[in-house]
Order: structure tokens, then sequence, then C-alpha cells
């Protein structure tokens, strides 16, 4: 069978096939040919361009051409093979050549489609072989993606969480009024039936109100993680070679631990999650390697997120320092660093320094970057120090006091702070009437107003003065003017990390009976 | 279609309107990360709601929003993972349209439910090539002008996109073209 093909068409089914004479010498070439290599042309000679097994260029291809022979030409430049089968013709032979790439992918190639023959299955191998990066590329994607709406997710439930707590504390503060008013009135004695009935349907309501508080505390989940009183220097040290694990093998990790027995209130899980943050950061800002600080100090600051109380007094902490050489931040980077979302990385959840600032927050803490460009960076969290004597756990003490009656608060001063009016009247009027000497403040100001004109036994007060804190007011009566005993009250459970353990507290609503029994002596 | 249509469609909303707008239609279209799975196939019918909610967002006819992703379809492909498969399909615009039926062979035999459309050079002169353009879809003809288009500005060629004959099995398209 004889089969006439002209040049065109046998470039459709050959793109790199070579015409050579009996010599070797190109009389043409397909147009795949010279892709990815310099020549050849027609006039050279086959053997200045490529190299096959074997020593005798001319009567090897003879033999090859008669025995129909597999013939590879390998590119004396780079690389690049041909393969296909020298066919005997007139003038010399045909060298039939299918192009073999380098290497079996098309990312960076010159290569394209038309220099591959109509057949050759190499085409959709290429392909596919393209495809499956293109969706290995594609899985990361949807990995990175799925994960940083996760963490979006956990933001958002964190923020219906914080709302559920908020309501929660001012539902209870509504239903404490209604039901110390209603207990007020209830101690009348002239009522009658009827009146006295409304009365436990509004005490039975505000019970059922309770319980929908409860709902809402169950939801803000306040207490998720358990605070331990942590030598934070020793958890450093403890986890020396985490860090270095997570740093990587490029970056020295040294610590400079200055705070040696010194004590924080705090979640050891999260004290370390909040480390291990700072530690990734620091990584990504040295990809060439660096050194990494982590240092402890003890420094007294004050501790002001807000930045609306310029006459808060420093408090003493301890500075835990993560700093890195790496190349540091601009002006404006270091203005957004601990925004939610905000993120210098191209896949960056901007999580991870936000999350280390609300964990520090929550333990009354705060947290501060450092940085410049070129000089790297330093993120630095400062935790209150806290007394680690372990002093008696007021509420059991307390648990077992005598019963009620119309003098059991004789001869104990009570200072009652309250920003409600209504509930300071109405808790007045019942702590009046069971004997206690009570003297009432609405504000912080009044508060330490009056702390510093009288000695008082009980101090008694809100959580939340309005913009005040009433744990503010606690520390200087406990601290300064030496009150007996402080028992904070609220319509949510404050952080356990912010309160003296010394101290007290009772949840609104208020259950009257539990508060007098905390206020008055053990048996 | 397959699901790199939708990425597509995802990605043109969100540097067209933002993330929110392509959210607020994930939403209304009750659709979600399993329905952005490139290699999968879905009914015409869902890709056809989602250009219709994404020609609403874009506040453009059917017909506009079409033309505008066939043209940003290219602009899609060519920048991504799968670039390196426009690369090697053609490096120039008559090469890659006659080579455009040996790439959706090789689509066709990764996904052997796809529906590829065909494409061939019917006639090629210097700056001038006719393309016959055939597929089992139809009212897609707007997307395939907006498609030529968009090879044309890929190649950094300026020139149109004009339609030609037309039956009911195919429809052929001029396209004149020089260097921009």
């Amino acid at each position: 069978m004889t089969i006439a093909l002209d040049s065109a068409q046998l470039a459709l089914l050959f793109p790199s096939y070579m015409l050579v004479d009996t010599q070797l010498v190109l009389l043409q070439v397909g147009p795949g040919l010279c892709k990815d290599m310099d020549g050849p042309r027609p006039g050279d000679n086959l053997i200045d361009y490529f190299h096959w097994s074997g020593d005798d260029p001319v009567n090897d291809f003879a033999q090859i051409a008669a025995n129909a022979e597999f013939l590879r030409l390998t590119c004396r430049q780079g690389r690049a093979q041909r393969d296909g089968l020298a066919v005997p013709v007139k003038s010399g032979y045909l060298l039939a050549m299918n192009q073999i790439p380098a290497t079996f992918s098309l990312d960076g190639g010159t290569l394209q489609m038309s220099d591959f023959g109509m057949a050759d299955p190499l085409v959709p191998g290429l392909l596919m072989v393209s495809m499956q990066r293109a969706l290995l590329d594609e899985s990361h994607q949807i990995a990175k993606e799925l994960t940083a709406e996760r963490q979006k997710n956990v933001y958002l439930i964190e923020r219906a969480r914080r709302f559920a707590g908020y309501t929660a504390h001012d539902f209870n503060n509504l239903l404490s009024i209604i039901k110390l008013n209603s207990a007020r009135i209830a101690q009348s004695t002239a009522l009658t039936d009827d009146v006295r009935r409304r009365i436990d349907i509004i005490q039975e309501t505000s019970v059922r109100g309770s319980e929908i508080a409860a709902s809402l505390m169950t939801l803000s989940n306040q207490k998720h993680d358990s605070p331990l009183i942590v030598v934070a220097d020793d958890l450093l040290a403890e986890q020396r070679s985490y860090f270095e694990h997570i740093a990587g093998r490029k970056i020295a990790v040294r610590q400079d631990l200055q705070a040696p027995g010194i004590t924080v209130l705090a979640s050891t899980s999260g004290l370390i999650n909040s480390v291990i943050n700072l530690v990734t950061n620091a990584r990504q800002a040295m990809p060439q390697g660096g050194t990494l600080t982590i240092a402890t100090a003890v420094e007294h600051v004050v501790i002001d997120p807000g930045h609306r109380a310029p006459a808060t007094p420093p408090v003493e902490c301890i500075a835990i320092s993560v700093t890195d050489s790496g190349y540091g931040m601009s002006a404006r980077v270091r203005r957004h660093a601990f925004e939610p979302f905000f993120s210098t990385k191209p896949h960056g959840s901007g999580m991870g320094l936000a999350s280390v600032l609300e964990f520090v927050r929550e333990l009354g803490g705060d947290a501060q970057c450092l940085s410049s460009p070129g000089n790297g960076t330093t993120i630095r969290i400062h935790l209150p120090v806290v007394d680690s004597t372990g002093r008696p756990d007021m509420p059991q003490a307390f648990a077992a006091g005598p019963a009620l009656n119309a003098s059991a608060g004789a001869g104990i001063s009570v200072l009652l702070v309250e920003d409600e009016p209504y509930a300071l009247e109405a808790l007045s009027e019942v702590l009046d009437s069971l004997g206690f000497a009570v003297t009432c403040a609405a504000t912080l100001e009044e508060g330490n107003s009056q702390l510093e004109q009288q000695h008082f036994d009980i101090l008694l007060t809100d959580v939340k003065l309005h913009e005040d804190s009433g744990i503010d007011l606690a520390a200087l009566a406990w601290r300064n003017h030496h009150v007996h005993r402080v028992i904070l009250m609220s319509g949510y459970v404050p952080n356990a990390e912010l309160l003296n353990s010394a101290w007290s507290f009772v949840q609104k609503p208020l259950d009257i009976e539990k508060l007098v029994q905390m206020m008055l002596p053990s048996a | 279609m397959y699901g790199l249509i939708h990425r597509a469609m995802r990605a043109m909303v969100t540097e067209t309107l933002g993330d929110q707008a392509w959210q607020t239609i994930e939403t209304g279209q009750g659709i979600g990360p399993g329905e952005l799975i490139s290699l999968s196939i879905y009914d015409d019918a869902l890709t056809m709601q989602l250009m219709a909610a994404v020609s609403e967002a874009l506040q453009l006819t059917m017909e506009q929003t079409l033309r505008r992703f066939g043209a940003y379809w290219i602009a899609f492909v060519s920048k991504g993972a799968y670039s390196a498969i426009v690369n090697f399909t053609g490096r120039d615009l008559p090469t890659l349209l006659r080579n455009l039926n040996r790439m959706h062979q090789t689509v066709r035999a990764t996904m052997p439910e796809a529906l590829v459309p065909s494409f061939t050079v019917v006639t090629e002169f210097k700056g001038r090539i006719c393309v016959e353009y055939r597929s089992t879809r139809t009212g897609l003809e707007p997307m395939v002008i907006g498609l030529l288009e968009g090879l044309i500005r890929h190649f950094g060629l300026t020139g149109q996109v004009k339609p030609g004959y037309a039956s009911s099995e195919a429809s052929q398209y001029l396209i004149t073209y020089s260097d921009a």
C-alpha cells in the first residue's frame, strides 16, 4: 500500500517530522520541531542536534530503517526528545517523530497542542494532568474558604453569646426590681387576700422570667473555660519545645522569662493558644528565618481598653512579649493589627491577633503592638497579677448562716451601691427591715465618698455602675478601707478572673434570703 | 453545565459588586459550596437560574449578561489554574480557535456527561476568521460572541465579532481583528 501525503498533511500527523538524505542532512522539517530548541533547519546535519543509541550514524539509520526499529532522538541542547520511526524514502529517510515533552507538565512550557500529532495520546494526557493540578489548587482554595467561613461563624456565635449575656444582665436587673418591690409590698400587714394573691402572681412570674434569663445565660456560655492560678513563666518554659516546633527550623527561639513565681488567673489552654497565635504570626513575618523571643516581666500598667478613664491607676501586671526579627509593620497595618478579619496575608483569616486581644481583655488585661518597617514586631500582652495565697471561698463560709429575723443584721453597717434607683430603694428598705444599718450610694463617686467618711462592715455593690465598675469600687474598699466583706451583685456572672477570691458574688434577680446569709457572720 | 462556570460567575459578581452580592445570590438560589465544584456537572436549569440572578444583580438583560460573562470567562480561565491549558491550546487567536475542539474532546473524556460545544474554523485569512459554533444547547449565542470578544482581548488584539449565517444546527461568526 502506498499513501501519498503532502507536507501539510504530514505536519498534522507528525508536527516534528524530518526528511533527511542518506548522509542525514536535513531536507525538510516539520513546524513543531523547533519549538523547544534552537534549530535545526534544512541544510543542517541531524547529528549536530540529536544523539541516539549508536555510534555510527549513517549505518545505524540504514539498519533502523530496514528493521522498522523504534527510534528515540535526544536533543543535544536540553532534555527534549522525539520518538518515532525512520521510514526509507527515495531521497533518504522520513523521520516520523512525535514530541516528548521535557516534563509532563504544561506549566511554564512553550509547547502547544499543534506541536503534537492529531492522534497523539500525549495531548489528552497532558491536559488531564493539568486539570488534575487545577483541581488540587481548587481543593486548597476551598479548604481555605471553609476555614475562613468557620472562623467567621465562630466570631458571629461569640457575638450572639455576648448579646445574650447583655440581654440576660438587663433582664435580670429588671426582674430584681420587680422581685424586691413585690417583697416590700408583701411585708405590709394590711393586705387583702386579693392583693396577696396578685403579689404571688408577680413573684411567680418573676421566677419564670428568671428561668428565661437563665436560658440566655446558658446561650451566652460565659463559663466556657475554667481559669486557674497559673505561674506564667513555668507554663511558657514547659511549652518551649512546642513553640520551637511551631516556629520551625529556620527560626531561633529564645526565652527571657523575668517573672518567676508570678501568677495570673487564666485558662492554661487559652494562654497557650494566645502565645501559639503570636508565634505563628512571628514565623510568617520571618519567611527567611530569624530570631523569636518570648519574654516576661512584671510591669505596672494602666489597663484601660476603651481609653475612657484617664485617671485609671496602674495595675501590677505580667507582660508577656513575643518579638520577631521580621519585616515589621507599617503604621497603617499596626493600627489595624488587632481588628477581626484584618490580615496582610493573601489567605489570612485575620482572627489571630483579634482572638488574642479578646482573650486578654476577658482576663482584665490588654495587648499592644510595637512595630515599624524593617525593625521586627513585638506583641505584648498584659495580664493582671493575682494573689496566689488561696483565700477562703466566701460563699461556702457563709452558706450556713442563722435564720432571718427582724434584727438579724443588727450592728452591721452596709454600704449599698446600686445605680438603678428603684432597686436601690427596694433593697435598702428590705435590708433596713432586717436590722442592717444601710447607707445608700447611686454612683461609684458617691460610694467612694461614703467610704472616705466612715467605716463599713460590708460593701454590697452592683458590678455595673453606669459607665463605671463596681469591681473597681470593691478593690478600693477592700484594699484601702478594709471592709470586712465585699459582695458584688449583677444580672450576669462576671469573669471570675476579675474578682478577688475573697469576695462574694450574688446573681440578680436577688434571692434575699441567700443574700442576707452571705451578709451575716458564719456561725 | 460544569461547576467551573458557576465559579466564574461567582468571581465575576464578587469582582464587580463585592462578596455580599454573591452571598445574596447564593442565599436566594439556595446554593452553596456544593454547587461550585469545578468538574461536577449541574443541571443547565440551575446554571441559567443563576445566570438570571446574576443578571438581576448586575442590572443587565440576560443577553447582555451572557455576552459579558462570555468575555469574562476567557479572562477567568486565563489567569487561574486553568491558564496552562489555555496557553497549551493556542498562543495566538487562529491556533487557539483551531484547537478548541481538541481541548473540548479532552474535557469530554474527563467528564463523559458534559455537553461541550463545537467550534470549527470555516475560513481563515489574515485578520479575518469565520468560526462555526454548534451546540445541543440553545440560547447561548450572546455568550459565544462574548467568548470570541474575550479571546480578541486575551491576545492583545482589537477587533469585533459579527454574527453571520445561522441555521437551526449551527451559527457562524465573523471575527475581524488587528494588532492593538
